[in-house]
């Protein structure tokens, strides 16, 4: 008789289970759960946010296929990004807790109490896909030789113009907008421009209107003086020479006079509403301006506004300030930062990298998408994004970047320094109002704004 | 049909004649016994079992989430609909009196950008502090007037102010920062507050559903407030729910709107998915419609984990008694939910809800099945295995004591642990015992001893006859050699035949060769045997 084996029992149990097993497989569950990354960005901050657009893009592509899916929790500006931020890595009650990545600047994460918590990207990008991206990008998002901020777009000031108030103003007084090439220039016109719009009402005397805003006032005396050749920067403190002097001149004589806009805000403000006419600030501002402008009456007209290069002292270098913040990722799993670079790869690959920035006004971040970069900016519907771009591509051919020093307290700085001397320099237009002498005012505010300076 | 059965009953009666081995037949009983003990395995685990089904234990852990979220939700809402009340009453009371004191009525706001100031003053003021208290993302009011009734969108624009806190990230801070997203300029500059990025002066009533109905309505409508459903703050990223309560004077003139927001994003923080073994479990509150989650005009919790978008619609695709099945664009979830009661712009019916993915939610009961069949399965395999070791121990001294028999073993020797066994060889080791050389086989041994007893009651004369047999003579030569007549030979041989019991001459002959084949023969003697060694000196 043949012989049976045990196995072909156990065999047949097996099989038997293997099949009510599967009888559970049944229904139509969908997709395996993703891993979800939350994001803080600025791109857009409190507008229809293209990147928003992109991420959900990813979502729906790439996200599907390698099972990530971003959600974005915060969009915002890079200031409250930051005290967000650090409110958060300092677990400081009430706070949610650092998402999983974050648009900030090297400021930033020095300013964080500890960068560990943050990825190193060269875990995840080879050298050979970093040789792809600009080299002087990638530096400023090194601390510590830890590559913690990567870049996906980068922006620098432009100056931009409500041309349609500024032909206004130069049909009556002849001015033009070649005078907005040299700081000296910008000033007088915000002069005149007070002047112009004071005279509208001779019955209040010296209630007119600001000519010109910055976005950073500390930018505007930081690239300045390092135009005329000397350094801002003494140390960890500034360095108040001969050339700030000459920067601090022009400005402060039209800011007391009343021509520049020193309230607090965005750049973006005072042009939505008519109560000024130029600004500087980050290319990405382009989002904020509207093609109307509302007036005071609630009544609405319709704008056209321009960019063009940055100004410069009449006997200085083309020197612009080079921003653009980057994506910072908390440390976490391997798998979740592994999302994140993958996520990273997608946006700045170079059609997608230059479809991304020039919806929100930036430049992109390698080699490859800066070739492109002309073609696709000819085709923009937008006039004010196609002028932007004219205006980006002329900096980068007559202009150098100029990029801030990586100090501790160069946040501390900057903050200190916009607060005085727009505090100050307000107090002084206020008492210019009351006749005072603008020399004298000048000088105070310097004199102030020096001792108000932390040690 | 009478074939098959035919074939079934030949199928049936081959495997019954099936000879089987003793080995196999004993594993087939242990495997009954096995299959028993499995049954009662799975009653035990049935009856004990219950918190160990997976699907109650997804419908346990949602209902708990559930019931949790609920309550916070209910008194999320309920917080904001009295800071909501309070704000419009106190709004409603400064509005009145400030248009008592100027004697005006609100219509007379209208083109009046000084006056609008003064209230959207008042505004600011209230609605910050309802912020800081009430925690919300944001808060507006707005007065049935506007500062320019000459502009071409007049008919829906209307003053007032609307704050947002700039980042919900961190609204549990002291003093959360906020943000003019409606309202005039000077509040803005005066209380150092950020302009929106997409700030406008006036609110749109056209995005406020249910407004122009208030304004026309004298009477307060029950309960006085409602929840708009879910909306996009025209040109941000930002989707929100609004508590809309309008503001009437004591003589029931219609003053305007305030409200509190609840931002999509804060939901969403306040509301994280809450981590389970079935998957993330995501918290929802929307409109019901013709049985769907409008999850669209609705708010969904973090949904971290799951592919579920912030803005679809669900449908129930299948209800079971845990829980039903929802359908949205990408994937299924399971869910319950339960009514939520809060007042829709429409008359809707809210409800919150708890889902978790199906995909988790069905690996998790797959593998808890897997499990459950696992420790089964082992259950079995090792039975069977034990089965496979007893019976093998079993039958094997059987099976040896069967080879040591053919192999012609003759004892035992008391090593079968079995004593059936050790007599079976007992007996079958007698039964088959080999006589000795010229021993007889037992039973013709009891013949011949029979035949030789009988041979001892003949008479002498009857044993000289039978002498003359045992030397071979015939009947017929007898007469003459015993010198007798050929009757008394007869009737000797009668009395032989009778003595002997037999019944013939050649049955004689047969015993009597068969005595002398076995060199017997002498055995067949009288006590006296003087005659028989005279016959035999006669031959």
């Amino acid at each position: 008789m043949k012989k049976q084996k045990p196995w072909i029992y156990a065999a047949g149990v097996l099989a038997l289970t293997g099949l009510m097993m599967l009888t559970g497989c049944g229904g139509n569950g969908g997709k395996k759960e993703p891993v979800t990354l939350t994001v803080w960005h600025v791109y857009g901050g409190q507008t229809d946010s293209p990147l928003n657009d992109l991420i959900e893009e990813f979502n729906e592509t790439i996200g599907v296929k390698e099972g990530i899916k971003l959600q974005v929790t915060v969009v915002s500006n890079t200031n409250n990004i930051h005290d967000a931020v650090l409110r958060a890595a300092n677990h400081e009650p009430g706070t949610t807790g650092l998402p999983d990545m974050f648009i900030s600047y090297p400021k930033t994460v020095l300013a964080m109490p500890d960068s560990d918590i943050l990825v190193d990207y060269r875990g995840y990008f080879s050298e050979e896909e970093l040789s792809d991206y600009i080299p002087a990008f990638l530096k400023e998002g090194e601390i510590d030789g830890r590559l913690v901020v990567f870049p996906v777009a980068k922006s620098t000031e432009i100056m931009f113009i409500d041309k349609t108030l500024f032909d206004r103003f130069a049909a009556d007084t002849g001015a033009t907008l070649d005078q907005l090439d040299t700081w000296e220039g910008l000033f007088e016109l915000s002069k005149a421009y007070y002047q112009w719009t004071d005279a509208r009402t001779p019955e209040v005397p010296r209630d007119g209107k600001a000519f010109f805003v910055h976005d950073y006032h500390f930018n505007y005396f930081q690239v300045g003086v390092e135009s005329l050749g000397e350094d801002f920067f003494q140390g960890n403190k500034i360095a108040y020479g001969n050339a700030f002097s000459k920067v601090w001149e022009p400005y402060a004589d039209a800011a007391v006079q009343g021509g520049i806009w020193l309230q607090k805000g965005y750049a973006t403000e005072p042009l939505r509403t008519g109560e000024s006419v130029v600004s500087v600030a980050s290319s990405a501002s382009v989002l904020y301006y509207e093609d109307i402008v509302t007036y005071s009456d609630n009544t609405s007209k319709p704008i056209e506004v321009i960019a063009r290069p940055v100004p410069c002292f009449e006997n200085g270098e083309r020197l612009v300030m080079q921003r653009g913040a980057g994506f910072c990722t908390v440390k976490s799993t391997p798998e979740r930062e592994r999302a994140a670079a993958v996520f990273l790869k997608w946006l700045t690959e170079p059609e997608m990298n230059v479809r991304f920035v020039t919806s929100v006004g930036y430049m992109p971040v390698t080699e490859a998408a800066f070739k492109i970069l002309p073609e696709v900016a000819e085709t923009l519907e937008d006039p004010k994004y196609r002028s932007l771009y004219e205006a980006f591509l002329k900096t980068q051919s007559s202009y150098q970047f100029y990029t801030a020093p990586q100090l501790d307290n160069y946040l501390e700085l900057e903050q200190a320094f916009e607060k005085n001397v727009r505090s100050k320099l307000r107090t002084a237009y206020s008492r210019w109002q009351d006749e005072e002498d603008v020399e004298k005012l000048k000088s105070e505010a310097l004199e102030n704004v020096k001792a108000l300076l932390p040690k | 049909m009478a074939n098959t059965l035919k074939e079934l009953e030949k199928i049936l009666n081959l495997s019954l004649n099936h000879k089987v081995t003793m080995h196999r037949k004993l594993m087939m009983y242990l495997l009954c016994l096995i299959l028993a003990a499995s049954g009662i395995l799975l009653l035990l685990l049935t009856a004990i079992g219950r918190p160990l089904k997976a699907e109650m234990q997804i419908t346990q852990a949602m209902e708990n989430q559930l019931s949790s979220v609920s309550d916070k939700v209910s008194e999320e809402l309920d917080t904001y609909t009295g800071y909501g009340l309070q704000l419009s009453r106190e709004l409603g009371q400064n509005i009145e009196d400030y248009l008592d004191e100027k004697e005006m009525s609100v219509s007379d706001l209208n083109d009046r950008p000084e006056l609008l100031l003064e209230i959207q003053k008042m505004m600011y003021s209230e609605l910050n502090t309802t912020i800081r208290l009430g925690r919300s993302s944001g808060a507006f009011a707005l007065v049935n007037a506007t500062i320019n009734t000459q502009i071409p969108e007049a008919a829906q624009s209307r003053c007032g102010v609307y704050l947002r806190l700039i980042n919900v990230s961190s609204n549990v801070i002291l003093s959360p920062e906020t943000i003019l997203f409606r309202g005039n300029t000077e509040i803005a500059n005066e209380n150092g507050l950020e302009l929106h990025n997409r700030w406008n002066m006036e609110l749109d009533t056209g995005e406020l559903p249910g407004y122009e109905t208030l304004k026309e309505s004298s009477a307060q409508p029950e309960p006085g407030y409602y929840w708009i459903s879910r909306m996009n703050l025209k040109n941000t990223w930002e989707d929100v729910i609004l508590l809309l309560i309008p503001m009437y004077t004591e003589t029931g003139e219609f003053l305007g709107d305030c409200g509190i927001e609840l931002n999509a994003v804060h939901f969403g923080l306040e509301y994280p998915a809450a981590v389970s073994p079935y998957g993330s479990m995501i918290t929802a509150i929307a409109p019901v419609e013709k049985g769907n989650l409008r999850l669209d005009q609705g708010m969904t919790g973090n949904t971290e984990g799951s592919w579920l978008g912030n803005a679809e619609s669900m449908s129930i695709i299948a209800e079971n008694t845990n829980y039903s099945t929802y359908r949205s664009s990408k994937c299924d979830y399971y869910g319950i939910q339960k009514p939520l009661d809060i007042p829709g712009s429409s008359g809707q019916d809210w409800a919150v809800a708890v889902l978790i993915p199906r995909e988790s939610c069905d690996r998790y009961i797959l593998k808890n099945r897997a499990c459950m069949m696992g420790i089964i399965t082992g259950f079995v395999l090792i039975m069977i295995a034990l089965a496979w070791m007893l019976s093998k121990k079993f039958v094997r001294p059987i099976l040896q004591g069967f080879q040591d028999i053919r192999n012609g073993q003759e004892s035992g020797d008391g090593k079968y642990s079995f004593s059936e066994l050790e007599e079976l060889y007992r007996w079958l080791a007698e039964r088959g015992k080999t006589p000795e050389a010229g021993e007889l086989p037992p039973n013709m041994a009891d013949l011949f001893e029979h035949f030789a007893q009988n041979v001892k009651t003949l008479t002498n004369a009857e044993y000289n006859i039978l002498r003359y047999y045992m030397n071979g003579y015939e009947v017929s030569q007898i007469p003459t050699a015993a010198c007798i007549s050929m009757s008394t030979v007869k009737k000797h041989n009668g009395n032989i035949y009778r003595k002997l019991e037999i019944s013939s001459n050649e049955e004689l002959m047969m015993y009597l060769d068969l005595f002398r084949r076995c060199d017997l023969i002498e055995k067949l003697q009288l006590d006296v045997k003087t005659d028989i060694s005279e016959a035999e000196t006669d031959k």
